[in-house]
């Protein structure tokens, strides 16, 4: 039989946090990058389009990972001092 | 911040101050007088003319706590030498519907801004926000809490619905055939998620106009033109026709030649019209307001696609519902919206436009995933039809193989 119960938010965090910090530098990775690779993680049973659009949330709100913005299109990234960013 | 007071030099600036129209170096040149930023401002672009290049650098990950949208990194790439525009990131706010503002509320934005930023506006952006020009990372979380404190949001960039958009509609305009002020709000309070936090492939805007002569060129810019519409007749007053007759108006070359169905005819006495040819091109209302006016059964045309040369070619957009009733809670439209956007999270490649989608997919695979049927109204181009569907013919041809 199929174990039903969700990946705890935690897990599910944790996991979206390394994929973001792995891919850092290599892919401008947006929210449904994200969701679509949880998934295929934890299969659909486990992990749906809403908990994932959660922990992102959970991980923006905290300031652990940040929106990134160029040429009008946006990505998620871990907070980082910018290339363009000026010395103060 | 440095602040020096020896005036920057802009030969090539000043001779944009020459002549009868209203100068932005003017502009810059008043507050650079008593902003740093603004001087800044000045010796940089100074420096572009000259070097034919520009000293910008885009993008970025600044913005305020939560938020995805509304800030717009920009840096200098000569810090060392300008100093105070070594940041200059941009700032927009969600205007209210139809860019209605009291002085009290500008007074108050203005304030903030000259307290934490260069001071320069802009009324307002290509997307319709109100734009504030250039500040510095560490103001924005200062400059986002005394506006929301006022009742103001951030608006959007990115990869999320960009703030929504509307002309005057019926708060000043005889035309409008829905309220597009109201939708506007509506769409803008329903959908702060997507507003706020990107959830995407790219952009989306939503742009309401009120009737088709669609004052905020929704049909040249957004993913969702939603433009007013009547269904029935257009009313005529047979007298104001008259009227505009004897006051020297040519209703025959001026009114009915230039109808480009030549859906109408004058006899000199009454004007007729064959209202199922009008293709609502608005020329006759607007030559003869006084005696021309939309049906009385007024809703909205959807159309899709719209964009500007970005990646691709400039796109127009097309049909996709050609009449809906547009009334609150405007559930239909929102049925829709939510439908073409699972649909677009689905199929849509990083940085394609909905209108790129269905390009590349097809209308027919489109309006089969959204359960639409297709319908005449939905040509991309007069004289073409490209949703013909054989499906059915060679399924026939098929079976007697």
């Amino acid at each position: 039989m199929a174990d039903l119960s969700g990946v705890p938010m935690d897990e599910l965090q944790n996991e979206i946090f390394k994929m973001v910090q792995e891919d850092m530098g290599k892919k401008q990775l947006k929210a449904k990058d994200i969701t679509n690779a949880m998934i295929q993680k934890f299969g659909e049973e486990k992990c749906s389009k809403e908990s994932c659009k959660e922990a992102i949330r959970t991980l923006i709100d905290s300031g652990k990972l940040v929106y990134g913005y160029f040429g009008g299109s946006s990505s998620i990234q871990v907070p980082h001092k910018e290339g363009a960013e000026p010395d103060k | 911040m440095a602040n020096e007071t020896k005036k920057t030099s802009t030969p090539l600036l000043d001779e944009l101050e020459k002549g009868k129209w209203p100068s932005f170096v003017k502009e810059i040149k008043k507050m650079a007088d008593k902003n740093p930023r603004a001087k800044d401002l000045l010796g940089q672009l100074e420096q572009s003319y000259k070097d034919k290049v520009t000293h910008w650098k885009h993008g970025g990950l600044v913005g305020v706590r939560g938020y995805g949208g509304g800030v717009i990194g920009r840096y200098s790439d000569s810090p060392d030498k300008f100093p105070n525009v070594a940041h200059f990131h941009t700032i927009r706010i969600n205007q209210p519907s139809g860019w209605f503002y009291t002085s009290k509320a500008l007074r108050e934005i203005c304030d903030v801004w000259e307290q934490h930023g260069s001071g320069l506006t802009n009324m307002h952006g290509s997307t319709g926000d109100l734009v504030l020009l250039g500040t510095s990372t560490d103001n924005l979380e200062p400059i986002f809490t005394k506006l929301t404190n006022k009742g103001w949001d951030l608006g959007g960039s990115g990869s999320v619905l960009r703030t929504p958009s509307c002309c005057a509609g019926p708060a000043r305009c005889e035309f409008a055939c829905y309220d597009t002020l109201n939708l506007t709000y509506d769409l803008t309070q329903a959908y702060q998620d997507v507003l706020h936090r990107p959830q995407f492939p790219y952009k989306w805007k939503f742009k309401m106009s009120g009737c088709p002569n669609d004052c905020v060129a929704s049909v040249a810019r957004a993913d969702m033109s939603i433009i007013g519409i009547w269904k029935d007749d257009i009313q005529v007053d047979q007298e104001a026709v008259r009227a505009y007759a004897k006051s020297g108006v040519d209703v025959q070359s001026e009114i009915c030649d230039l109808c480009p169905t030549k859906c109408m005819s004058w006899d000199g006495k009454d004007l007729k019209i064959v209202n199922k040819w009008c293709n609502k091109c608005m020329h006759c209302i607007n030559a003869m307001p006084k005696a021309l006016r939309p049906g009385k059964e007024r809703g909205a045309a959807i159309l899709i696609g719209a964009k500007a040369p970005i990646l691709q070619g400039a796109q127009m957009s097309s049909v996709l519902v050609p009449f809906m009733k547009m009334e609150p809670p405007y559930k239909e439209l929102k049925d829709l919206v939510e439908k073409i956007w699972d649909f677009w999270g689905e199929y849509g490649k990083n940085r394609e436009r909905i209108g790129e989608l269905i390009q590349r997919v097809g209308m027919g695979q489109f309006l089969e995933a959204l359960e639409i049927e297709p319908k005449p109204q939905m040509v991309a181009n007069p004289r073409t039809n490209p949703f013909i569907f054989y499906e059915e013919y060679f399924e026939e041809e098929g079976e007697q193989k």
